[in-house]
């Protein structure tokens, strides 16, 4: 909505995508200080508008992703609220969507209709397969894409199940369609070219396992889940501490890191044979070690492992619960929760932008609109539509 | 898919563009990488002979170690430059100094007293760098108190509030007792360079449109804290803590198949149906029980996972989502490397390299149609000493003499 100062302040953006995945990118460019229109309809409502499946509510978690948005209300079951998507989309420099591969183009909204529209206009397109392919039409959510694209697979101990990614996931998709779009409103500002932009979120899950791909390219080996462990550090693990389900992470890579970990913990005899000597027998042992490990823990809160570890230079940190974030003194030193003032339920804090601009800094500052909130702004304002049309769209269920 | 080759050359977004790399590892290199797919040209700075530690960390073929044919560094440094440099020499700085007043944008992953020993840190380039853009990925960020802390990919997991919240579902119900849970691939670390990269992209778009250089504090921390900030939302508006073990779908989740498992998750009221079909309209899979995930979700689960037992990931799978309900295998790197979609769709991209050999690696996680992404092989160390030197004016005999005393 407002945050004239940040990277892509100018930028208009048509964002027809729903759930968490598209909106999130919407979201990024939102805190850069790009115009984004949402578009959502009650004919079918976005499930952050719904009863939300775990919740049962409305989720009030959904609220930040839609954030310094704009809301707009398109049926588009309607032909005359194509027409009017077109014209949005010939006024903006960037349309963004997430229907299942097909839909758009069904709708008589594709790509090449759009494109007729407005010769430069960027469609960033999202789906969980991808637009071609012999499964480019199957359905996916976060958890489903993070499994068939290998990152489910790697999660988990070693001797149990894979895990489900949840919206970490969705959000990483977003972060990743924010690049593109980014990316090619770049290319535009340059070559003054648009283009098709064709994300699948399944690519996203097997980029990220890029190393392990090429083990199985090389050795025909197939890599596996490893808990909280590495291969490259021991000990590695996350440590049970003083408290009720109280955590501290402990990464030790290097000899001189095992050096420091040892005096942090008081050169305990145990640490002084041959069995942990090395890194290697770090490794092999890491199972008695960790019981070793844990025994010292156990005695102190997270934090108090962290300082006395971060002292040595070595790698700890507490496993932090949500409660624990909010209160967090770096994070609350660095302004990560700035608060926003909602209409009704006052002042909240939401969580920063992920990066700190010095010049065009980046901002959330409003939160998610109401359902059609910006209907005269966007086709009055913005599309020059009469007060009046607009009411009568209204009232046919065109804007709606 | 479409790419950029040698037959193929369309303009990219970023041809031209000169960055400079300083950098080890996952978050960073990412980062680099993601701008070198768009291409940028990329000059990332190593130590002398040891170059990245991601180049001793494997895999190699044949299980050999060799700085050349790590599987690691080769993934996330393709298409960069490399070369060596003694960033604790005086004359390294010096050359490093020289190349921040070549280059369009500088990524580094140095803590805030590192950067300013180096004479890049955020106050310097201000002054004497203006036009340079500068993004620091860190993993707490380069301000306050623990910004000179040191981590590695598990900590900033569960420092960001995700790895708090993992495992859910079976795993969970295996092992109620163990710790809170990494995601696999250090995840974490290719998420804060995937953030980075956004935000990178956002000041270039900027300083093309005529903005100045800038600096970009980027934490990975709060990257993982965006992403995850849901949590934090809820116990914001309603304050209602989560946790692992309240935090999962009754229905569905992760079932056991024959050879692995799939996950299943039904959101909307027609998937239920959908599923309660597949499953071959049994009692306990009813629309009313379905309804009542409360009530009836474990017990749901506990049939469907014996029904999905027996049965492939595949045929799951495909069986599944014919039938409309929202199915996927969890495929093992293997099978995602041989799966028939990822072929047809062009997903892997064989890359020659002089040392390492000819692999295909996972291709770019995007496709562009009018400025498609660039694939080329991940540089040797110090592959280009001689080129990058010569660009800033150095004689042949002073690069000789650099790299006799081990500057370079």
């Amino acid at each position: 909505m407002s945050g004239a100062t940040g990277p892509l302040s100018g930028i208009r953006v048509a964002d027809f995508s729903t759930h968490a995945a598209g909106p999130f990118a919407g979201l990024m460019m939102a805190e850069m200080g790009a115009q984004v229109i949402k578009i959502e309809s009650s004919a079918r409502l976005d499930i952050t508008r719904r009863p939300h499946p775990m919740y049962g509510k409305p989720a009030p978690s959904f609220e930040q992703v839609n954030a310094n948005k704009m809301s707009a209300c398109l049926n588009l079951k309607e032909p005359r609220a194509i027409e009017l998507a077109l014209k949005l989309a010939k006024v903006s420099d960037l349309v963004l969507q997430s229907f299942r591969p097909g839909v758009f183009d069904r709708l008589g909204f594709g790509y090449e209709a759009l494109r007729k529209a407005k010769p430069d206009i960027i469609l960033v397109s999202l789906s969980s397969n991808g637009q071609s392919g012999p499964e480019y039409n199957y359905a996916g959510y976060a958890p489903l894409f993070a499994a068939i694209g290998g990152l489910g697979n790697l999660t988990g101990y070693p001797d149990g199940p894979p895990v489900e990614l949840r919206h970490g996931m969705d959000h990483t998709g977003g972060m990743l369609l924010a690049f593109t779009a980014v990316a090619a409103l770049c290319a535009k500002r340059r070559t003054e070219l648009g283009q098709h932009v064709d994300v699948s979120v399944r690519d996203l899950g097997s980029s990220f396992i890029g190393q392990s791909l090429l083990e199985y390219a090389m050795n025909g080996r197939e890599t596996r889940r490893q808990g909280n462990r590495d291969d490259s550090a021991a000990p590695q693990g996350v440590y049970r501490c003083q408290g009720d389900d109280e955590w501290v992470s402990i990464s030790v890579g290097s000899q001189e890191e095992w050096k420091g970990f040892v005096e942090a913990m008081g050169s305990p005899k145990w640490a002084a044979g041959d069995k942990f000597g090395d890194a290697f027998r770090r490794w092999k042992n890491h199972d008695e070690l960790d019981v070793l490990i844990q025994e010292w823990t156990a005695k102190q809160t997270p934090t108090q492992v962290t300082q006395k570890l971060q002292r040595y230079t070595v790698p700890a940190f507490p496993s932090l619960s949500p409660s624990q974030l909010r209160a967090d003194p770096h994070l609350e030193a660095r302004g990560a929760f700035p608060t926003i003032t909602h209409p009704e339920k006052g002042e909240m804090r939401a969580v920063v932008p992920p990066w700190r601009f010095s010049a065009t800094p980046s901002r959330i500052d409003r939160w998610t609109p109401d359902l059609g909130e910006h209907n005269m702004d966007v086709f009055h304002g913005i599309l020059g539509l009469s007060k009046s049309e607009v009411e009568n769209l209204e009232a046919a269920q065109v804007i709606w | 898919m479409a790419m950029n080759t040698s037959e193929n050359t369309s303009p990219t977004v970023m041809g031209g563009l000169k960055v400079l790399e300083i950098s080890s590892m996952v978050s960073a290199p990412f980062c680099g990488k993601l701008l070198a797919s768009l291409g940028a040209d990329v000059i990332k700075i190593e130590p002398p002979k040891t170059g990245d530690p991601s180049r001793r960390r494997g895999p190699f073929p044949g299980d050999v170690p060799h700085l050349e044919r790590s599987g690691m560094f080769l993934y996330l440094n393709t298409g960069k430059q490399s070369i060596t440099l003694d960033l604790d020499d005086q004359q390294g700085r010096e050359i490093l100094w020289e190349l921040t007043g070549k280059v369009d944008v500088l990524i580094h992953d140095l803590p805030p007293s590192r950067a300013s020993e180096l004479r890049i840190g955020q106050e310097r380039l201000a002054e004497a760098r203006r036009d340079l853009i500068a993004a620091a990925i860190t993993p707490y960020g380069s301000t306050g108190p623990y910004s000179e802390y040191v981590a590695n990919d598990v900590n900033i997991f569960h420092a960001g509030g995700e790895g708090n919240l993992l495992p859910n579902g079976l795993a969970l119900d295996v092992f109620p007792d163990r710790a809170p849970l990494a995601a696999g691939s250090m995840m974490g670390s290719y998420q804060g360079g995937l953030s980075a990269a956004v935000g990178l992209c956002g000041a270039i778009f900027a300083k093309w449109g005529g903005s100045p250089g800038q600096f970009i504090d980027c934490s990975t921390q709060e990257a993982e804290l965006t992403i995850g900030y849901m949590p934090l939302q809820r116990l914001e508006s309603e304050g209602v803590e989560e946790d692992r073990f309240t935090r999962f779908f009754r229905v569905g989740g992760v079932m056991p198949a024959k050879d692995g498992h799939v996950e299943v998750l039904t959101l909307e009221p027609r998937q239920w149906e959908n599923l309660g079909h597949f499953l071959g309209d049994p009692n306990w899979a009813s629309p009313e029980k379905f309804q009542d995930p409360t009530t009836y979700g474990a017990e749901i689960n506990r049939n469907m996972r014996e029904w999905t037992a027996d049965k492939t990931k595949d045929w799951l799978y495909h069986e599944g989502q014919a039938a409309g309900v929202p199915v996927a295998p969890f495929y093992t790197p293997g099978e995602v490397f041989e799966s028939p979609h990822q072929r047809e769709r062009g997903f892997f991209v064989s890359v020659d390299h002089p040392e390492a050999g000819t692999y295909d690696y996972a291709g770019p996680p995007y496709r562009m149609s009018e400025t498609p992404p660039v694939l080329d092989r991940a540089p040797l160390l110090g592959e280009h000493n001689l080129e990058v030197l010569e660009s800033l004016g150095y004689t042949t005999e002073e690069i000789v003499s650099l790299a006799r005393s081990g500057v370079i």
